[in-house]
């Protein structure tokens, strides 16, 4: 299990499958373990039960 | 602490009250004098609407947040005359356990929320803070923000369930007349009125990030005290805390389930004490629940509410399964999160399905 | 007038920067660009639930449109330059709005923490847009520490007032050599017309907009203002006199 968002969900071992699987294909940052993981790692980093991982992106700021 | 200024404000309020001929109405920036004069004249409503809307749009956004209450207790020692939960009703009692909570919690997910108010009557045994707990460890799997509505917590007990993920405490304290408040509370641990009072507070000096308050319109033949106080009290956390987010509601009530003389408010003046708050605390969040029916709801979007629950249930549990239980309070708007969604659209607004996912 | 002003290494043709808060919807983003010809656009840092009902803002921002990260949510230096780093890594852009605020009640921005942040983030490289409560010294130190604009507020966000700091920011505009962005108080066009009379090198406008009856109609009528605005102060404004001025001064005649 590892942690997205602060909700806990079974590990999905692979960044790119995670981001696949909640049908993203750019247009986010993601955060491992409080660490940026640039986009070229994306199919290379794996994920560890565990590990906190946030999906971040933009909305509407001033 | 505000118990502490209270009799201050008390003095503050009678003394206006009894000079209020001198004041005039105000539509623009009012004051404590203005408030309680405007609170006590027939306003041109349509003029007051308007600059409650510019001020909300202003703040706020074209957007209403949008959440979902689940009970998950009724069992309540409290002696609430006024109450469906009183502990001196003969209603069957229900709590729900972790594998329910979560199923309830599911369903409410499913159906698209990612706000969720956590309810519990007063009741330090059967549902007792690690009880509370429990049901916000579960609520963290599916929401991105936890509120509270339950009895009043020690500071302690509330940086516990901060540090694991609660983000705002919802507590009405009814009516803030004491002594009227000591009729409607005549047994129970509800019936101190400044551990209430100071709930709040503890919640924020605990690190809560959104705290929600107001009174039960209706139990006080005084509303414009009762409304006064509450913006008072709103204003001191607002003052002191500057980091919290402070919102109002005004529950107005149904007498279905009370044993005590009402004063119902008038839609009339339900929407003038919403427009009044909006003037007189520009950047406060106004709530507002199924109590109230759609057409009044759908009316005050836009006018000056930020947020509404939606798709409610006041029986314990009530999404997943059924219930048929006895419910706190008639619901009036029956309608689904996504009806509710095109009207939040129509109206030219967008519904926001949580604002504190800050990273 | 001319056709382009730099900033921050880009060449921009319009003065008008759009804030993406408040809106009713996304879906006017790209009408609201093409009407106004604005190009910079900022936008803010959240987290992305993947089972929301929420839309995607970047899939209604064209691509050659400027986006600017702004780091509100921020409390302190430290959470500014996270967000700043994270929302940066989203599109690869550099150019930096720097918000911090402790205040929900004015949300009044914290200097002090706007110079911290804006220290570390040049240092990074990135493009830095410090928004502040107009003061001259806090934008001297945002110039020294590599700043690439200030951004004095005009009057406290959704306030709609005008540029009611007129007098704090007047001096800015005057010894700051960078280019002075005014943010936050433009309620109408008029307002916007004035920053850009007083010399401001462009402003940013988002409540009066995003809440408009018309956003798309209120985002042209912005730009115009601010064109009009500028071209008065490129031919040279007339200073407010205190006396009538005859057109022939009546005492020439003692030059002849």
């Amino acid at each position: 299990m590892i942690v997205l968002n602060d909700k806990k969900i079974p590990n999905p071992k692979k960044i790119s499958l995670l981001l696949k699987k909640m049908e993203i294909k750019d247009g986010v940052c993601v955060i491992l373990n409080g660490k940026i993981i640039k986009k070229d790692r994306w199919e290379k980093t794996e994920i560890k039960d565990g590990d906190k991982i946030e999906i971040v992106g933009f909305v509407g700021g001033g | 602490m505000f118990s502490d200024i209270i009799s201050l404000e008390l003095k503050k309020f009678k003394k206006i009250k009894r000079d209020l001929n001198r004041v005039s109405v105000s539509y623009e920036e009012i004051n404590e004098k203005s408030l309680l004069k405007n609170l006590n004249s027939k306003l041109e409503l349509e003029r007051l609407a308007l600059k409650s809307k510019e001020i909300t749009d202003s703040f706020f956004g074209k957007t209403v947040l949008l959440y979902a209450p689940l009970y998950i207790s009724n069992y309540c020692v409290n002696g609430c005359s006024y109450c469906g939960f009183s502990a001196t009703n003969r209603i069957e009692r229900d709590k729900l356990e972790d594998k329910e909570i979560e199923k309830e919690m599911i369903a409410l997910k499913e159906k698209g929320f990612d706000t969720i108010l956590i309810l519990t009557g007063e009741d330090r045994i059967r549902s007792g803070v690690g009880y509370i707990l429990k049901a916000i460890k579960i609520a963290r799997k599916y929401f991105s923000e936890i509120l509270i509505e339950t009895y009043p917590l020690e500071q302690d007990e509330y940086k516990k369930l901060i540090d694991n993920g609660l983000c705002g405490v919802t507590l009405y304290q009814e009516t803030y007349d004491k002594n009227l408040y000591l009729k409607l509370h005549k047994f129970g641990p509800k019936k101190n009125f400044e551990y209430r009072l100071n709930a709040i507070e503890r919640a924020v000096k605990a690190g809560i990030k959104e705290v929600n308050i107001g009174p039960l319109l209706g139990l006080n033949k005084n509303f414009d005290f009762d409304v006064y106080m509450t913006l008072m009290h709103a204003k001191h956390i607002q003052n002191n805390y500057p980091e919290v987010e402070v919102s109002l509601s005004y529950p107005r009530m149904r007498s279905s389930v009370s044993k005590i003389k009402t004063y119902p408010v008038t839609d009339i003046d339900f929407v003038k004490i919403i427009c009044l708050s909006r003037l007189f605390l520009e950047r406060v969040g106004i709530n507002i629940s199924t109590r109230e029916n759609a057409y009044i709801r759908d009316n005050l979007i836009g006018i000056g509410i930020t947020k509404m629950s939606a798709e409610s249930k006041t029986t314990v549990g009530g999404y997943f399964q059924n219930s048929s239980d006895l419910k706190q309070f008639e619901i009036e708007d029956s309608r689904s999160l996504n009806e509710i969604i095109k009207i939040i659209e129509k109206k030219g607004y967008r519904p926001e399905f949580t604002n504190w996912v800050k990273i | 007038m001319q056709k382009h002003f730099e900033i921050a290494g880009k060449k921009l043709k319009s003065r008008l920067f759009i804030g993406t808060g408040k809106l009713p919807t996304y879906k006017i983003i790209p009408q609201m660009l093409s009407r106004s010809k604005a190009e910079v656009l900022t936008v803010a840092v959240r987290r992305i639930n993947p089972d929301s009902k929420v839309e995607n803002i970047l899939d209604y921002i064209p691509k050659n449109a400027v986006i600017m990260v702004n780091t509100s949510g921020a409390r302190n230096a430290k959470e500014a330059v996270r967000i700043a780093e994270i929302g940066a890594e989203i599109t690869k852009t550099d150019w930096i709005k720097i918000e911090i605020e402790a205040d929900t009640r004015y949300l009044a921005p914290d200097n002090e923490e706007t110079v911290k942040a804006t220290k570390e983030l040049s240092r990074k490289g990135f493009k830095i847009f410090p928004y502040i409560t107009p003061d001259l010294i806090t934008a001297k130190k945002l110039q020294d520490a590599g700043a690439v604009s200030v951004m004095p507020l005009g009057s406290f966000i959704g306030t709609n007032k005008g540029i009611t700091a007129k007098t704090l920011i007047e001096p800015i505009i005057k010894e700051i050599k960078i280019p002075v962005i005014i943010d936050a108080g433009i309620g109408r066009p008029s307002h916007a017309a004035q920053a850009m009379e007083m010399g401001a090198d462009a402003v940013l406008v988002n409540t009066a907009i995003a809440i408009s009856k018309d956003p798309v109609k209120m985002s042209e009528a912005m730009s115009k203002a601010v064109e009009s605005g500028r071209m008065a102060y490129e031919i040279g404004i007339l200073k407010e006199e205190d006396y009538a001025k005859p057109s022939s001064p009546l005492t020439d005649f003692l030059n002849n």
